[in-house]
């Protein structure tokens, strides 16, 4: 099937930095797919440039199998857009604002009517639909945000970072949100910088950092780049010298302390809990809970980089 | 397009800081002016003077002066309320008794060798008003005198014709117009400008309408800018939309100011109604098209533009002659010192405008200082084009 957003060798710079450097990005119809990278990795830049409302030094930016251009609105119709700020008139009600953004793509008032209705009821602003914008907490705001976005029942939706600041309870509702709108057939492009998210709800998941994409692949896929291998992590106090000794352990590929937490990555080995332990033992520290883990895409991030994914 | 002007135009009304400007502002100072000036429909249209008139004998002088009275006191817009006496003391009784009451007399006035004599109550009160009547019916008689000892001359050879109705009221009656312009324009004049002044500084700040609603448009100025530019609105539909929201809030705002100078502070324009409000009408679109050009300027950030809005609206309006005597003796200084100054200084172009509609029967002035405001619309526009048109940034 042909790609519903096309991205080759985009090239963008403010002024000398360079803030994409040969991104490129090619999603499927019908996918969640999540661009996940640290803040400053380009998230943002690379969405305005495929909505053209930046410039770019070079790259081929398609849409639904055609060339995108600032003037074709007939491929802007199809598109829905959730931006990383919240971008709302702060004198409309929530009402207001959400049939003016339904607007830009649905211009008979009539047919509006019952789109908006219907995005109130999505994000759960019917006990404020004559609220003006100042009157709602964050949460409530982020789910306003999504309903201009939403409201026309885009094919293609980019989220961008929509659950940034928001309390567990929206953040939840967001998500579900976005899972049933891609239940309903829209394709649905999601940035953010928190893997949990992106590992939950996405199809396909693109890292990024500093511009680049680093890898790309489902879940698992982007997983098994790590060598294959388990995270133990070992409740204890541990002292400096007893952290470098396990470093040194055969299949270890890399070792952390904090919190009271040690945490050890492991490549394939036979007895990795065991030579550990071993260790510990050889220090006289006495282990409180002990457990593996599998990878998450921190660890793939921190593999490829070197560097957390959060700072 | 008529979605953008519809929620643009809701959301600059209820924008309280932009209304505050607009509109409340205006309808303060209008009213502060009020209270230093005093209304002027009650100096413009003056009630009758109330007098006392001793009958005149059958002179041929007598009888002038009495067709000179009847004439005054006759028909609407009359000069003179009079009360006929049969001599001075019945006069003086008469006024004395009024004296004090709701209905005084101003005075008694006498024919006196010929001349008329003009007698006047010590004023009772300390209103201006009072002392004005008393001028203006003293002003009357010099002016008779004088008209009478003038006809005297030119009519020596037969004096008997003074006495022939039509000759006197051809000779008297341009003066009751003349000593009506002396009440009306002299004392108004001065304060009429502060009006016009304050229209144009109206209009100025109601340029924060268009630049409001330019910052809310632009992606490069706003998020909402930006977010409004991916929508399938096309683009020239979405800055008509604008403009024309802007256009006809700034109008709106204008013309509830101008109304309440009209029909609250009594200034009544020459009742030349569709000449102000097609003033009111390029004044907006001058409003607007500064707000654009200002929006446009670039590496500014919004409060900045604001600012700079403001900046404008006081400096243009200090030349304008706003803030009282010395600045419009500075503002008449300038316009005829550099002439070119007050052409490009927008505040005074729009008083100028109303001035010429009050005091010139004449278009032309009015139609010259349209113009001016036309083309400095058109080369605000001009200046904000490229910055309205564009659609893709280097960066937001
Ligand atoms: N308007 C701008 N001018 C200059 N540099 C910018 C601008 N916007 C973003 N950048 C830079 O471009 C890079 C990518 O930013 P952005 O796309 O916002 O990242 P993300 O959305 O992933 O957090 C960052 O290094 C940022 O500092
Ligand atoms: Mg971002």
């Amino acid at each position: 099937m042909e790609d519903i957003v096309s991205v080759r060798n985009l090239v963008k710079r403010y002024g000398s930095a360079i803030a994409l450097d040969h991104f490129n990005l090619q999603i499927a119809p019908g996918e969640v797919f999540g661009l996940l990278g640290p803040n400053g990795s380009g998230k943002t830049t690379a969405i305005h440039c495929i909505l053209q409302l930046l410039t770019y030094d070079k790259g081929q930016i398609s849409l639904f199998g055609q060339p995108m251009s600032p003037t074709r609105y007939d491929l802007k119709r199809r598109i829905g857009v959730v931006p990383q700020n919240v971008a709302v008139f702060e004198e409309l009600t929530v009402r207001e604002n959400i049939d003016y953004f339904c607007g830009l793509y649905v211009p008979d008032a009539r047919e509006r009517k019952p789109l908006v209705a219907e995005a109130i009821a999505f994000v759960g602003l019917e006990d404020y639909a004559q609220a003006r914008p100042k009157k709602l907490s964050g949460g409530l705001l982020r789910r306003l945000n999504i309903a201009c976005g939403i409201a026309h029942k885009p094919e293609l939706v980019f989220f961008d970072e929509p659950t940034v600041a928001v309390d567990p309870q929206s953040r939840a509702s967001i998500l579900e949100n976005i899972q049933a709108m891609n239940a309903a057939g829209s394709t649905v492009v999601y940035t953010s910088h928190y893997m949990e998210e992106v590992e939950g709800i996405c199809t396909r998941i693109m890292i990024m950092d500093k511009g680049r994409t680093l890898a790309c692949g489902t879940n698992a896929e982007l997983k098994a780049i790590v060598a294959a291998g388990e995270k133990i992590v070992i409740e204890a106090q541990v002292p400096e010298a007893a952290v470098m000794a396990i470093g040194k352990l055969p299949h270890v590929t890399r070792v952390s302390y904090g919190d009271g937490k040690l945490e050890v990555a492991c490549s394939n080995g036979e007895h990795n809990v065991a030579d550990v332990l071993a260790e510990l033992a050889r220090a006289r520290i006495a282990p409180g809970r002990i457990w593996a883990e599998p990878p998450t895409l921190n660890d793939v991030f921190l593999e490829i980089t070197g560097r957390e994914l959060r700072d | 397009m008529f979605d953008t002007f519809r929620y643009t135009l809701l959301g600059l009304v209820r924008s309280v800081d932009i209304m505050v400007w607009s509109l409340l502002f205006p309808l303060v100072m209008s009213t502060v002016f009020m209270m230093m000036f005093g209304p002027l429909d009650e100096m413009g249209a003056m009630e009758p003077l109330r007098v006392a008139v001793v009958e005149p004998d059958d002179s041929p002088e007598g009888r002038a002066f009495d067709a000179f009275i009847e004439g005054a006191s006759e028909g609407e817009g009359a000069l003179l309320d009079v009360t006929l006496a049969a001599d001075a003391a019945e006069a003086d009784a008469l006024v004395r008794a009024a004296a004090g009451t709701d209905e005084p007399y101003v005075g008694y006035v006498m024919l006196d060798g010929g001349e008329p004599r003009t007698f006047v109550t010590a004023s009772q009160s300390t209103a201006d008003l009072d002392d004005l009547e008393a001028s203006v019916l003293t002003l009357a008689m010099d002016e008779y005198a004088a008209r009478a000892h003038l006809a005297a001359n030119l009519l020596a050879d037969d004096p008997l014709a003074l006495a022939d109705p039509a000759v006197a009221a051809s000779l008297f009656e341009p003066m009751q117009a003349t000593v009506q312009m002396a009440v009306t324009e002299n004392q108004p004049k001065e304060s009429v400008r502060y009006y016009f002044a304050l229209l144009g500084m109206a209009a100025l700040f109601a340029g924060g309408v268009g630049l409001a609603a330019c910052q809310r448009l632009k992606p490069n100025c706003s998020a909402l800018g930006a977010r409004r530019a991916v929508g399938a609105v096309s683009h020239g539909r979405a800055v008509g939309g604008t403009l024309l929201a802007s256009w006809a809030l700034s109008f709106a705002c204008l013309t509830v100011a101008y109304g309440y100078m009209r029909v609250v502070a009594g200034v009544d324009f020459a009742g030349r109604d569709g000449l102000c409000l097609a003033t009111v009408a390029v004044a907006s679109l001058m409003a607007t098209s500064l707000g654009c050009a200002i929006s446009a300027l670039p590496h500014v950030p919004e409060d900045g533009k604001s600012g700079i809005l403001t900046g404008v609206v006081c400096f243009a309006s200090l030349f304008a002659g706003l803030y009282g005597q010395p600045t419009m003796q500075l503002a008449d200084t300038i316009a005829t010192s550099f002439p070119a100054a007050e052409l490009v200084n927008p505040a005074a172009q729009v008083a100028q405008a109303f001035y010429s509609i009050m005091y010139y029967d004449s278009l032309g002035p009015w139609l010259g200082h349209i113009a001016v405001m036309t083309a400095m619309a058109a080369v605000l526009f001009l200046l904000s084009a490229h910055a309205l048109r564009r659609q893709r940034y280097a960066s937001i």
